[in-house]
C-alpha cells in the first residue's frame, strides 16, 4: 500500500510541475495573468509531494518490504536501521527521488527568500525550475521507478547494501552532493528568466550570486566528503583518483566558482553579462553532463550506477533540451544592453576575466580528458587508451599556479584600474618569509626538500599573505581591519581553505612513507623512524559480518599509539572488505591496512604514514564555510 | 566576431551531444586484445594431464584452433563448458586449454567429471603465459586461424551468438 | 599555539631518534629492494599502470589477482634492472595502451596533451582581440566626435 502511495505522490508531483512549468511561460507571452500568487503554494506542494514519496520509500526499507524490487536489491534484514534509511539513496532509482527532492527544496528556498515573487522574472524562474523537476520526475517514473513491485512472489530476504557503502560518510555524501548539483539549476533558471524578460542587469546578478555560492558550498562538502570516504574506506590511502565520477562533480564545482566570481563583476560594474549568463548555463550543463556520465554506463568507474543505455538516452534528452534551449535563447538575446565600461590590464575586472578563463578552460579540459578514451576508441576504430592521474595531475598544475597567483593579489586590485602597487613589495616579502619558515619546519619534520612541496608551500604562503597576513600586519587602524575582514569574511575563509588544501596536497604527495610487508604476531617493523608492532590478532562479530582484527602498536618516542585494522566478511553478500586503521594528529596520519593471512599467524600489511593529509579536508571545510558565509550574508541583505 | 562568440557554444554543444549519443551505441565492454594479427607467444610449460610432458608453441599445431583460458575457481567457465563440448563435437576446430593459476588435481578431476573438450591443457600455474597473452581473467578464448595468426579474443563465456558474431568470420 | 609548538618539538626529536635506527627488516618486506631509488621507481610505476580487470584502479590500489601478478612481474623487471620505458613496452605489448594511465604522446593524442594549453592561449588571444576592437571602436567614436566638432566650429566662423 505504502509503495503505491509513494508512486502516486510522484505522479502528483509530475502533474503539478507540468502546470508550473507551462503556466508562467504562457502567461508571460500572452500577457494574460491568471493569478500571480500561485508560485509559492505550488512550490511548497511540489516539495511535500516529493518528500512524501521519499518517506514512503524510506518506510519500505525500514519495514523490510522486499516486495518492492528496489528494497529487495539494496537491503537486508540484518542491515542496521541506520543503513536501511540511507540505502534509500544507495542506488540509481532511489537516488533520483533524492535528487528531485533537492530541486524542490531549492525552489521553495528561492520562492521564500524574496519579499515579492509576483514579477515576471520570478515567475519565469519558477517555470524553468518546474520544468527541470518535471523532467527528472518523468525520468524516474518512466525508466527508474523505485516503487516497482516483485509480486506475487516477493523474496524473503534482500540482496544487501554494498558493504563499502555501509558507512556514515556515505549516508550524508549523496544528499550534500545532490544539493550541490541540483542547486545549480537555480542560477540556470534565473539566467533564462533574465534573458527572456530582458532583465540582464545588476539586479539579476545580485539575485543569482547567493544561490551559486550555496550550490558551490554543498558541492565542496560533497566532494570533500567523498574524498575523505575514499581515503579511509578503499584501503590504499589515496584521496583523489580523477575517476570519471569524481570529475563529474569537480567540473561543475570549478564552473560554479567562475560563476559567482563573474556575477560579482556583473553586479558591481554591469559588465561580464555574457560571461555570467554563459557560466550560469554551463554550470548546470556540467551538472547534467555529470549525471549523464555517471548513470548511462558509458564510462566504467568504481562508483557508477547500474549501466543502462536506455536511461542514458533519456538523460541525454533532458541534457539536450535544457542546454540547447538555453544556448539558443542565449544566442538570440538582446545584446544592446551591453555597457561600454572599460578596464585596464591591471584592474580587478581583468583579474576576474583571467580567473574565468583559467577555471573554464580547466573544467573543459578535465571533461575532455574524461571522455577522451571513448572519443579515441571511436576515432581509431578500436584502439583503447586510458587517461588517469598522471595526465590530470600534469594538467592541473599550471592552472592551479595561475589561479593561486590571482587569489593572492585579487583583494588588492582596483575597479577599472589599480593605481597603487605598493602591495606587491609587501606581499613578496611576506610570502618569502612564510615560505622560509614553513620549509624549515618541513625540513625538520622530514629531513629533505622536495620541489613539489616547495611549489605548494609557495602557493600557500602567497595566498595566505594576500588574504590574511597582509591585512593583519599592515599598519591600519584596528576598526578598519575589522570592517575589511567582515566585508570579505567569506572570501577570506574560502581562499585560506584553498591555501590549506594546496599545502596538504603538496606535503602528502612529497613526504608520505609506505611499505607492504609480512608480519607475524609479535613482530615489528621500522618505517622511516616509526616502529609498528603487530601485537595481536582476534576475531569479532558484527551485526552482519565476522571480522579478523589485527591490533598494532606504534612507538612514537615516548608515546605508544594503538590502532587496529580488520578484514570483514559480510555474510549475506559474501564480500570481504578491509577496515583501515587510522590514527591522526595535527601533522600526520598513521594508516594501516590489513592484507591476507599468508600462513599461520603471518599476515600481509600495508603500512603508511601520511603527513598533512588532513589539511586537505580541513581546507575543503574552510572553503565550504567561506562560501556559506558569503551566501548567507547576501541572502540576509535582501533586496 | 561577436556573432561567432554567441553561436559557438551552440555549435560545440551539438557536436558534444552527437558524440555522447554515439557513445551510447557502443557495446564493447572488454579490453581489446593487442595480440590480434600476431603469432601465439612462445612458452615452456608442462601439460596438465602429464607433468612430464613439456609443451611449447609448436605443440599448438592444428589450425584453425581456439585456446580457452579456464580454471576450477572460475564459475563462468562452468557455464561455458557445455558449449565447448558441443563445439568439439560439431566442428573441426581444435580446442586447446590453458589452465590458469589452478590446482592440477582439482583441474583433472573437473575434466573427468564434466568432460574434456581440450586436445590438451597447458598448465600455467603462475600465469606467465596468461600475462604474455594479455589475459586478465577467466574465461577468455583466443581464435587462431588457419595461418596460425591470432584473429580474435573474447572475454567472458562463449555462447552461440558470440561464436557466430566474433569467431566464425575468421574461419573462412 | 602550545600544542603546535609541542608537536613541532616532538617531530624534531622523532627525526633525531629515527636517524639512529637502521633498517634491518628487509626480509619482512613484500617487495624488498636494494636501493631506495629502485623502490621509489617501483611504487611510481605501480601508480601509473592501470589494473586491466578492475573498472577503475591502478595496480597499487588493487587486490585483484591479475594486479598482484602484474605487480610481481614488474617487481621482477625492476630488480633485473629494466628501465621504465622497457617495462612500459613489456606491458603495452601484452595489454595495449589501455594499461597506461598516462596516455602516450603521439599524433593521435596530441589533441589531449596540447589541447588545453592551446585552448587557453586561443582564449587569451580572443580576449585581447575583443579588447582591441572595443578600444578601436571607442577611439573611432572619439575621432568622429572630434571631426564633428571641427566641422561645426569651421561652419560657425
Amino acid at each position: 500500500m505504502i509503495p503505491e502511495i509513494g508512486h502516486l505522490l510522484l505522479i502528483g508531483a509530475l502533474v503539478v510541475t507540468f502546470i508550473g512549468g507551462c503556466l508562467p511561460i504562457y502567461e508571460f507571452f500572452s500577457k494574460k495573468y491568471y493569478s500571480q500568487s500561485y508560485v509559492r503554494p505550488f512550490s511548497v506542494l511540489t516539495a511535500f509531494l516529493v518528500l512524501g514519496s521519499l518517506i514512503c520509500l524510506i518506510y519500505s526499507f525500514l519495514v523490510d518490504d522486499f516486495s518492492v524490487a528496489y528494497v529487495a536489491t539494496n537491503s537486508n534484514t540484518l542491515l542496521p536501521n541506520y543503513y536501511k534509511f540511507a540505502a534509500t539513496w544507495g542506488a540509481h532509482e532511489g537516488s533520483l527521488v533524492l535528487w528531485v527532492l533537492c530541486l524542490s527544496l531549492w525552489l521553495v528556498g528561492y520562492m521564500f527568500s524574496k519579499r515579492d515573487v509576483n514579477d515576471p522574472f520570478s515567475s519565469i524562474t519558477f517555470a524553468i525550475m518546474n520544468q527541470v523537476i518535471f523532467a527528472f520526475v518523468l525520468f524516474t517514473l518512466f525508466t527508474s521507478n523505485p516503487f516497482e513491485r516483485l509480486l506475487p512472489f516477493s523474496p524473503l530476504e534482500g540482496g544487501d547494501l554494498n558493504p563499502s557503502l555501509q558507512d556514515f560518510a556515505f549516508t550524508i555524501h549523496p544528499p550534500l552532493l545532490y544539493l550541490g548539483y541540483s542547486g545549480l539549476a537555480l542560477p540556470f533558471s534565473l539566467a533564462i528568466a533574465a534573458m527572456i524578460t530582458n532583465n540582464i542587469d545588476s539586479l539579476w546578478a545580485r539575485n543569482a550570486r547567493p544561490w551559486s555560492l550555496l550550490s558551490c558550498a554543498f558541492l565542496t562538502l560533497g566532494i570533500g566528503l567523498g574524498s575523505w570516504w575514499a581515503y579511509y574506506e578503499l584501503g590504499w590511502g589515496g584521496w583523489w583518483f580523477w575517476d570519471p565520477v569524481e570529475n563529474a562533480a569537480f567540473v561543475p564545482w570549478l564552473i560554479s566558482i567562475a560563476l559567482f566570481h563573474s556575477l560579482i563583476v556583473t553586479e558591481r560594474r554591469g559588465v561580464f553579462k555574457n560571461w555570467s549568463l554563459l557560466l550560469s548555463i554551463l554550470s548546470f550543463a556540467a551538472s547534467l553532463l555529470g549525471t549523464f556520465l555517471v548513470r548511462s554506463g558509458v564510462l566504467t568507474s568504481v562508483h557508477a550506477f547500474a549501466l543502462d543505455p536506455e536511461r542514458g538516452l533519456f538523460i541525454l534528452g533532458i541534457f539536450t533540451y535544457f542546454v540547447f534551449g538555453a544556448l539558443l535563447i542565449y544566442s538570440l538575446k538582446n545584446t544592446k544592453t551591453q555597457s561600454e565600461s572599460t578596464y585596464s590590464l591591471t584592474s580587478v575586472e581583468f583579474g576576474f576575466l583571467l580567473n574565468n578563463l583559467l577555471l573554464v578552460v580547466l573544467a573543459i579540459s578535465i571533461m575532455f580528458g574524461t571522455i577522451f578514451p571513448l572519443l579515441y576508441e571511436a576515432y581509431t576504430n578500436g584502439d583503447q587508451v586510458s587517461v588517469g592521474p598522471p595526465y590530470f595531475n600534469v594538467l592541473i598544475l599550471p592552472f592551479a599556479i595561475g589561479l593561486g597567483f590571482l587569489q593572492g593579489i585579487g583583494l588588492f586590485l582596483g575597479w577599472s584600474d589599480t593605481k597603487d602597487f605598493k602591495f606587491v613589495n609587501r606581499l613578496v616579502i611576506e610570502t618569502l618569509t612564510m615560505l622560509i619558515v614553513i620549509n624549515i619546519i618541513l625540513y625538520f619534520l622530514f629531513g629533505s626538500f622536495n620541489t613539489g612541496s616547495l611549489v605548494a608551500c609557495l602557493l600557500f604562503s602567497w595566498i595566505v599573505s594576500g588574504n590574511f597576513l597582509d591585512i593583519v600586519i599592515n599598519k591600519r587602524p584596528l576598526n578598519k581591519i575589522k570592517s575589511f575582514l567582515n566585508f570579505r569574511l567569506g572570501a577570506i575563509f574560502a581562499h585560506l581553505g584553498i591555501a590549506f588544501l594546496v599545502l596538504g596536497i603538496g606535503v602528502v604527495s612529497s613526504y608520505s612513507s609506505e611499505k607492504e610487508l609480512l608480519l607475524s604476531v609479535g613482530e615489528s617493523y621500522d618505517l622511516d623512524g616509526y616502529v609498528f608492532e603487530f601485537e595481536n590478532l582476534s576475531s569479532e562479530k558484527g551485526p552482519n559480518y565476522i571480522a579478523d582484527v589485527a591490533s598494532l602498536k606504534i612507538q612514537e618516542n615516548a608515546q605508544a599509539i594503538s590502532l587496529s585494522s580488520e578484514k570483514r566478511n559480510y555474510l549475506s553478500a559474501n564480500q570481504v572488505t578491509t577496515e583501515v586503521g587510522i590514527v591522526a594528529d595535527l601533522f600526520k596520519d598513521y594508516y594501516v591496512a590489513l592484507g591476507e593471512n599468508i600462513e599461520g599467524d603471518t599476515w600481509s600489511f600495508r603500512l603508511q604514514v601520511k603527513p598533512f593529509v588532513r589539511w586537505i579536508w580541513f581546507g575543503a571545510l574552510l572553503v565550504a564555510i567561506g562560501t556559506f558565509i558569503s551566501s548567507i550574508k547576501l541572502l540576509r541583505k535582501e533586496t | 566576431m561577436k556573432k561567432i562568440i554567441d553561436i559557438a557554444p551552440l555549435v560545440v554543444f551539438v557536436l558534444l551531444v552527437l558524440a555522447l549519443f554515439s557513445f551510447l551505441q557502443r557495446d564493447n565492454n572488454q579490453l581489446n586484445s593487442v595480440l590480434i594479427d600476431k603469432n601465439f607467444p612462445e612458452f615452456t610449460l608442462t601439460q596438465l594431464e602429464d607433468e612430464d610432458i613439456i609443451l611449447s608453441r609448436s605443440d599448438i599445431s592444428h589450425f584453425p584452433a581456439i585456446v580457452n583460458v579456464w580454471a576450477t575457481w572460475c564459475i563462468t567457465c562452468r557455464v561455458e563448458h557445455p558449449f565447448l563440448l558441443n563445439l568439439k563435437k560439431e566442428s573441426k576446430i581444435k580446442i586447446y586449454g590453458l589452465n590458469y593459476k589452478d590446482d592440477r588435481q582439482k583441474a583433472l578431476s573437473l575434466l573427468e567429471r564434466d568432460g574434456n573438450p581440450f586436445e590438451f591443457s597447458i598448465y600455467d600455474k603462475e600465469g606467465s603465459l596468461a600475462i604474455d597473452l594479455g589475459v586478465y581473467g577467466a574465461p577468455e578464448t583466443f581464435l587462431i586461424n588457419s595461418d596460425g595468426i591470432i584473429k580474435t579474443r573474447h572475454v567472458g563465456a562463449l555462447t552461440p551468438e558470440i561464436w557466430n558474431k566474433k569467431f566464425v568470420i575468421h574461419l573462412k | 599555539m602550545k600544542s603546535l609548538f609541542f608537536s613541532i618539538i616532538l617531530a624534531i626529536s622523532q627525526v633525531i631518534w629515527s636517524v639512529g635506527i637502521q633498517n634491518l627488516d628487509v626480509q619482512k618486506e613484500l617487495y624488498p629492494f636494494d636501493t631506495v631509488e629502485e623502490e621509489i621507481r617501483f611504487n611510481k610505476l605501480l601508480d601509473d599502470y592501470r589494473c586491466p580487470k578492475c573498472q577503475s584502479s591502478n595496480l597499487s590500489g588493487s587486490n585483484s589477482p591479475i594486479a598482484r601478478d602484474l605487480k610481481i612481474e614488474i617487481y621482477r623487471l625492476v630488480k633485473e634492472g629494466k628501465k621504465d620505458y622497457e617495462i612500459t613496452e613489456f606491458l603495452t605489448q601484452r595489454y595495449g595502451d589501455f594499461i597506461l594511465y598516462k596516455p602516450p604522446f603521439q599524433p593521435s593524442t596530441y589533441l589531449l596533451w596540447i589541447g588545453p594549453f592551446a585552448l587557453l592561449l586561443i582564449a587569451i588571444l580572443c580576449v585581447f582581440l575583443v579588447k582591441r576592437s572595443k578600444q578601436k571602436k571607442v577611439s573611432d567614436t572619439d575621432l568622429r566626435a572630434l571631426k564633428k566638432k571641427f566641422q561645426s566650429e569651421s561652419e560657425n566662423r
